[in-house]
């Protein structure tokens, strides 16, 4: 059972926004969705099949790519921050500022994996192949998929659709980004740091 | 502030996994246990968590405990540490 409010969207028993209560139990989820794909790549990591396997990691590189998503959440924080001035301008600037960070992450992402390809090493290959492309592949998906989403935010301020009762608002959107730099915070430890 | 923080442990692990010689455990639990701390920062801080109420947070754990939980169970099953 829920009530509408005209400041929030629609509130659940605990007086919570249930939107947002919705996001937490599908992050929660999500928890599930790459822990399972980050044991499989850890039950993997040494099954090569003689081909290439974690030498190829060009940590330096993989550093810079984590500093550029790490610093993502921050302008998301300051898009958040503006949302709640009600200082739309502010707000589209750090928005675009997230989905540019996250473009220039991915950007790292398919450089890094055309070069893994350029040096034998594909999905088909091995079992380390398989797991290390599913599990950062299907992470730069989430990536892509939130870069949609904030400019989606930004065509919507501009055109004046953005209402934080209606639909999908910038916390929302911001709670999904936080998500997708901390499932990278632990690919980052694990599959890379980890490997040396 | 968070931010540079977070930038910060992050250069200490990229430190850390490049120290020769150093013992794996050491290195292993290191890296783990800034990992969580940068992870606790970003739900707690960046995602505010830690000021939401309670169905969010068990939401929440729940999906973090059944993860950690799936995890150790495959990693158990297939390395063969439960057929042992």
């Amino acid at each position: 059972m829920s009530t509408e409010t005209a400041v929030h969207g629609p509130v659940g028993t605990d007086g919570a926004d249930i939107r947002k209560t919705a996001m937490w139990a599908f992050l929660g989820s999500e928890c599930l969705f790459f822990g399972s794909f980050i044991a499989t790549f850890l039950l993997y990591s040494d099954e090569t099949n003689g081909g290439p396997g974690t030498e190829l990691f060009d940590i330096p590189f993989t550093s810079v790519s984590s500093f550029v998503l790490l610093m993502s959440s921050l302008t998301m924080v300051l898009a958040h921050n503006a949302y709640e001035r009600e200082d739309g301008r502010q707000m589209r600037i750090w928005l675009m500022a997230t989905a540019l960070l996250g473009t220039v992450f991915l950007g790292g992402q398919v450089f890094e994996f055309t070069t893994f390809y350029a040096e034998g090493l594909r999905m088909d290959i091995s079992p380390f192949g398989s797991a290390f492309f599913v599990l950062t592949g299907f992470h730069g998906a989430h990536v892509a998929i939130g870069v949609i989403m904030l400019t989606s935010m930004v065509i919507m301020s501009r055109r004046g659709n953005l209402h934080a009762h209606r639909g999908m608002n910038v916390e929302l959107v911001g709670l999904y980004w936080h998500f997708v730099d901390i499932v990278w915070i632990v690919i980052f430890t694990v599959v890379y740091l980890l490997q040396v | 502030m968070i931010a540079l923080f977070l930038g910060i442990v992050t250069a200490v692990e990229i430190a850390i996994a490049y120290i020769p010689d150093l013992n794996r455990t050491l290195l292993t639990v290191g890296l783990i246990g800034l990992g969580i701390l940068k992870f606790s920062v970003v739900v707690g801080w960046f995602m505010h968590l830690r000021f939401e109420n309670k169905t969010m947070n068990r939401l929440f754990a729940i999906g973090l405990v059944l993860a950690l939980s799936l995890f150790f169970v495959v990693l158990a099953t297939f390395s063969g540490i439960l057929a042992s």
